[in-house]
């Protein structure tokens, strides 16, 4: 019988059980969905995208284990590090030049990251913060797009339908189809629908929270609705879907709490369109995210429930 | 029937109810028991000698304290000595009297029985006399339970039947078995507290338990005044604050006690253990409970007290596969055996063999599932990061004295980071320094 009873358990605390989610889980499930718009980009814009999403990925790894060697710690695998450089990767122009691809991995994971004290202590989501750094750096390659044309077409340049004028030849209707599937100039992981998918895959296997979609994309729409602009537009364009399943979703840059989550899911929402409407940026979502992610600390202070039975005054005393 | 809704943040688990339909067995008398000279946190003197003859029944312990129940043998036998040992519930060096059987089981002289319109005064004094303590995971003595509650004036009975950890199946079992026992020990509270309504609340997974307790109080003619309700099935409905809160829609101010909100909250295993004292008028013995799990047999079991756990895990013909670790109590509560000689003691209602998993921790990527799962609206996270680094005053102003460790927060934890252990260290470390200074 004694033999039947481990020696190691000696000290394992309660629970005896455990939940079915664990970090490394959970990583490969977002990996997996990220596989779908990634998929997407490259079946549009052909060896561009592939050749971007290649180096973001691989310099992000590389990067990885730089830091952790600089670090001191034991040099392995991070899922999230591939998740950075794939997430990256979808929110550039896909005729970008690789070497730039791989400054912004380089730059999302040893400094918006790493420097910040690696994973679970960064302020801001490290693809946006390379995304915002690519952009101030090299605004004019940041914003040359092209047309999906697939593989082996010709490179062209098209006009992103969040910089320029719609034509008059097209209708609402078929704008709206061009943007779902991503018919269209935009980033790698523009296409709506692939991260549609992605993100309902999520919410399937339970790793993110329905309200953070909702109300981001919510706040999108009675936005728009607000300046007078088409809600529909504003939703399927640009990054607003990925930033719904994606960047409003990472558990490490947004609030702890679940009413915070609402609050930075709506302030995003609503400075997505603003900036969109009232900037002189292509699209607005970077920003957006990036201003909510500083102020989560804040978001968190004032959102904190308090515990059972307690008073309100007691909260403000500690 | 209208299934009571939850006011809290809760989890789902698994029912692993694997023991519903066992009947309760009694194991064969156990050749020797250990009794701890301990009763909530007071420790007794031993009154017996090693080598002196005792039967069932008879005290072996004083306390200083005159409130604290007697301490008796559960078995008849002989002293074996004075012993010390470590006790996952009890503490890690306590006294305790060894006794071994002679195998005839003899008692001392029942008190006389109560009349059948014995007054609420008569009750408690034999509650008083016999030492009944509760069976629902506190072993707090009831005597003193039922005085504070009567000073408190409570006006709200509540019988806990909600059992809401997995693999627990005791209480079911008693409630579909001994369904008369537990309206008649209802009655024995109802008469010593006279409270305005008396409900028992019952698991919404128990539909049998809620039909054979109902038939037995409509027997009994008590149908209108014990109302029989089922609550839904959630991890932790059963916690008495809790369920006090799902009940009275009032929440039990942070150090207080239900009785201070006006409920008196008691489990089917004191009610049953109450109505066992009034008909035999002997001392409670024995207590129900589940052995699940890996154990080759699964059962329902009566035990004595003071019986060795290897007793129990012999009697179910050992464990079914290698690497497991036993659990005294629930899955989510438990507290793991580090020995099999240490004794059933009153808080242990299940003695369950896990498959021992390995754990890794990682870093805490600030998801929140803590905060989301706490029942009652704690920053577990808090917790984890002022405790890693020794910061334990922080602890107490973010409320860790409200946290009566239900264990949903490093059950849901995504990095495996043990926050129980986080916690539990961190309320000693108050402790420690709040009685140094």
């Amino acid at each position: 019988m004694a033999e039947q009873v481990s020696q190691k358990s000696r000290l394992s605390p309660a629970p005896h059980m455990r939940g079915m989610f664990d970090t490394g889980k959970m990583m490969k499930i977002t990996l997996v969905s990220l596989l779908i718009p990634a998929v997407g980009g490259i079946m549009r814009y052909g060896y561009n995208a592939l050749g971007v999403i290649a180096v973001t990925v691989i310099t992000a790894i590389i990067a990885g284990m730089i830091c952790q060697k600089l670090r001191g710690q034991a040099i392995k695998f991070d899922a999230g590090t591939v998740i950075t450089g794939l997430l990256l990767a979808l929110v550039l122009p896909p005729a970008l030049p690789l070497w730039m691809a791989a400054i912004g991995a380089i730059f999302a994971v040893c400094i918006v990251k790493e420097a910040f004290g690696g994973t679970g202590q960064n302020i801001f989501n490290p693809a946006l913060g390379a995304q915002a750094f690519l952009l101030a750096s090299f605004s004019s390659p940041m914003s040359h797009w092209i047309e999906p044309t697939g593989f082996g077409g010709d490179l062209i340049s098209g006009i992103n339908p969040l910089v320029g004028e719609i034509g008059a030849e097209i209708t609402k209707g078929e704008l709206y189809q061009s943007l779902l599937f991503g018919n269209t100039a935009g980033f790698i992981g523009s296409g709506a629908i692939f991260v549609i998918v992605g993100g309902l895959l999520l919410l399937l296997i339970g790793t993110i929270d329905i309200r953070t979609p909702l109300s981001y994309l919510g706040a999108v729409a009675l936005t728009s609705l607000a300046f007078g602009a088409d809600p529909i537009f504003h939703l399927l364009a640009g990054g607003v879907m990925l930033t719904a399943f994606y960047f409003a979703c990472d558990p490490v840059t947004t609030p702890l709490y679940w009413k915070g989550r609402l609050i930075f899911a709506i302030g995003a929402g609503v400075f997505t369109v603003l900036f969109r409407q009232l900037g002189s940026a292509a699209d607005g979502f970077t920003y957006a995210i990036l201003i909510m992610n500083a102020v989560t600390p804040l978001i968190d202070r004032y959102v904190k429930p308090i515990p059972m039975g307690m008073k309100k005054a007691k909260r403000n005393a500690a | 029937m209208k299934i009571n809704n939850i006011p809290f943040n809760s989890i789902d688990l698994p029912g692993y109810k694997f023991t519903a339909s066992c009947p309760i067995e009694t194991i064969p008398l156990p050749e020797k028991v250990i009794i701890p000279l301990l009763c909530y946190g007071n420790e007794y003197a031993p009154t017996v000698n090693k080598g002196q003859a005792i039967v069932a029944g008879e005290g072996i312990g004083t306390s200083d304290n005159p409130v604290m129940p007697p301490i008796v043998s559960t078995i008849s036998g002989e002293v074996t000595g004075i012993i010390k040992y470590a006790d996952p519930f009890y503490g890690s060096l306590i006294s305790a009297v060894a006794i071994t059987s002679d195998g005839q089981d003899k008692w001392i002289e029942p008190e006389k029985s109560p009349r059948e319109n014995a007054s609420g005064r008569t009750l408690l004094k034999l509650i008083e006399k016999t030492g009944i303590y509760g069976l629902g995971g506190g072993g707090f003595p009831l005597y003193i339970k039922l005085l504070s509650a009567l000073n408190a004036k409570v006006n709200t009975l509540v019988i806990n039947g909600m059992e809401c950890e997995p693999y627990l199946t005791s209480d079911y079992r008693l409630m579909i078995e001994n369904a008369h026992d537990i309206i008649s020990g209802t009655r024995v509270f109802q008469k010593i507290l006279s409270p305005q309504q008396t409900i028992i609340a019952v698991n919404d997974r128990y539909p049998a338990a809620i039909a054979s307790l109902e038939n037995a109080a409509a027997d009994m003619e008590m149908g209108g005044k014990i109302l029989i309700s089922p609550f839904k099935s959630v991890y932790p409905s059963g916690a008495e604050e809790l369920l006090v809160k799902t009940i009275l829609k009032r929440e039990v101010p942070p150090g207080r006690l239900p009785q201070d909100i006006g409920a008196s909250i008691h489990s089917i295993a004191t009610v049953k253990s109450v109505n066992d004292v009034m008909t035999s008028g002997l001392p409670p013995a024995d207590r129900t409970i589940t052995a699940s799990g890996n154990l080759v047999k699964r059962a329902n079991l009566k035990v004595r007290i003071g019986t060795p756990l290897s007793d129990i895990i012999n009697y179910c013909g050992g464990i079914r596969s290698n690497n497991n670790k036993i659990i005294l109590g629930g899955p989510m509560t438990g507290r793991l055996a580090h020995n099999l000689e240490i004794p059933i003691t009153p808080p242990v209602f299940a003695v369950l063999a896990l498959t021992e998993t390995e754990m890794h921790e990682s870093e805490c990527i600030r998801c929140g599932k803590c905060i989301d799962v706490c029942p009652v609206r704690l920053s577990p996270v808090d917790f984890y990061y002022n405790a890693r680094i020794s910061k334990y005053e922080e602890c107490s102003k973010y409320g860790i004295d409200i946290c009566f460790e239900c264990g949903n927060c490093a059950f849901s934890c995504p990095s495996g980071i043990p926050l129980m252990q986080y916690i539990k260290i961190a309320k000693r470390e108050i402790k420690l320094r709040g009685s140094n200074s």
